[in-house]
């Protein structure tokens, strides 16, 4: 049963901060009271089953709480950001270029104009049979001289040298054997062969014209019946994709 | 946008000093509205309204009284505006029945454990939750409760001997007391 002396040990332990050891009066009395010892031992059960029964903050509402307090980032962190993203993919680009060149992919081009079929064909995109007018083709040592043309480079536009009315003027004349890279001869019926009339004046005036056409430069020389075709790689595959 | 490693000072501190504190706030908010939802709702509402003041408040400042006491009084401010405010009584219920009436005899010591501290009004019951579960000082919990700490130590007191009243039978039973903790009078 409770006593008056209980109830101020009672007291005396309610206004101790947690941990603290009771006065060594009231410890005295602890130890000779069955009473206060069991007090002491529930008080102690429950302060411990009252921390076990503290579960955590669950994930989710953690999160959501995170996200909560989340602020956009100021213009300037943006900003650093965009630059150091394109800083990023630039030396990415720069430095994980590959090295090896792959081989061009086969594609179908029987329909396209017939000058861009011969420079497919010369860089081994086109492998279907020969173009109607075609009479040989001829892979040609790269030191192969053509001749020096004194007629001025042109550049063909999209439609090839069939829509030869959107060519331009692009650079002086340079001599095809002065460019690396392999050639290939075609030889041309030029009964079966339509030349567009611009190509074909200037082909009577000067007797050779060389245009540059997907990288590859391409020189026409008229013959009596026959067309000669050369088409000369400038560049290498590799570098051509790169641009 | 968020920028995953972008931070602000506030976010900084509010991880560093604040976000640490949510499980024990979880928890008491827990042991003070019995419900998860409930809980989950205090503890954001708790730390959101410290994150809006965090910028002016010093940075040595006691974060984990500040948080609980914005936690108590936004439940408080709850149970006020739901009508609750019985809860908010100093006056305590009496105690008159053991956990025998609600508990099977081989319930787990925690849940009888819980409900007994259900009983108790709710400054009591504070007290006693942040004096031995959240080992505040006398002080802290004072500022917590908004009273002096005479009164914190006479809640913290009356809590437990009415926790005891509740569950000496039931803890006899159990073989944790051996000669019972009856009460001179009921406080």
């Amino acid at each position: 049963m409770e006593s008056k002396r209980c109830r101020q040990v009672d007291l005396a332990r309610a206004t101790l901060p947690p941990g603290a050891p009771l006065d060594p009066d009231s410890a005295a009395h602890v130890r000779s009271c069955a009473r206060c010892q069991d007090a002491a031992r529930l008080d102690a059960e429950i302060a411990a089953s009252l921390r076990r029964s503290c579960p955590p903050l669950p994930q989710l509402a953690r999160r959501r709480l995170e996200r909560a307090v989340a602020r956009p980032a100021p213009a300037w962190a943006l900003g650093l950001a965009l630059a150091a993203g394109l800083l990023c993919s630039l030396l990415a680009g720069r430095l994980l270029r590959p090295v090896v060149h792959q081989p061009p992919a086969v594609t179908r081009t029987e329909d396209a104009p017939l000058l861009e079929r011969l420079v497919a064909r010369h860089l081994g995109r086109d492998t279907a049979a020969a173009p109607v007018g075609v009479v040989s083709e001829t892979r040609l040592p790269e030191t192969l001289a053509i001749g020096v043309v004194d007629a001025p480079t042109r550049t063909a536009g999209q439609g090839g040298p069939e829509s030869a009315s959107h060519w331009a003027v692009e650079r002086p004349l340079c001599p095809v054997d002065a460019e690396p890279g392999a050639s290939s001869l075609f030889v041309l019926d030029r009964t079966e062969v339509e030349v567009e009339q611009e190509l074909a004046t200037q082909l009577a005036e000067r007797g050779v014209v060389s245009v540059v056409l997907e990288g590859q430069r391409v020189t026409l020389a008229a013959g009596d019946t026959q067309l000669f075709v050369t088409v000369t790689t400038m560049e290498r595959p590799g570098q051509l994709a790169g641009r | 946008m968020r920028l995953p490693w972008f931070k602000s000072r506030l976010e900084r501190r509010f991880a560093a000093e604040l976000l640490p504190h949510a499980d024990a706030l979880y928890g008491f908010a827990l042991k003070l509205s019995r419900s998860p939802a409930d809980a989950d709702d205090l503890v954001q509402d708790t730390m959101l309204k410290a994150y809006s003041a965090l910028d002016r408040t010093p940075e040595d400042s006691h974060y984990k009284g500040w948080l609980f006491t914005i936690l108590r009084n936004t439940w408080l401010s709850r149970m006020r505006r739901d009508g609750r405010v019985e809860l908010c009584a100093e006056t305590p219920e009496p105690i008159s029945s053991g956990p025998a009436e609600t508990h099977a005899p081989n319930a787990p010591f925690d849940d009888v454990v819980q409900a007994a501290l259900a009983r108790l009004p709710e400054p009591q019951r504070t007290a006693v939750l942040l004096c031995d579960v959240e080992e505040l000082p006398y002080d802290e919990i004072a500022r917590v409760l908004g009273c002096p700490i005479g009164t914190v130590r006479s809640r913290i007191f009356h809590g437990r001997r009415q926790l005891r009243a509740i569950l000496e039978t039931y803890a006899r039973d159990q073989g944790v007391l051996r000669h019972g903790v009856q009460t001179l009078s009921s406080s």
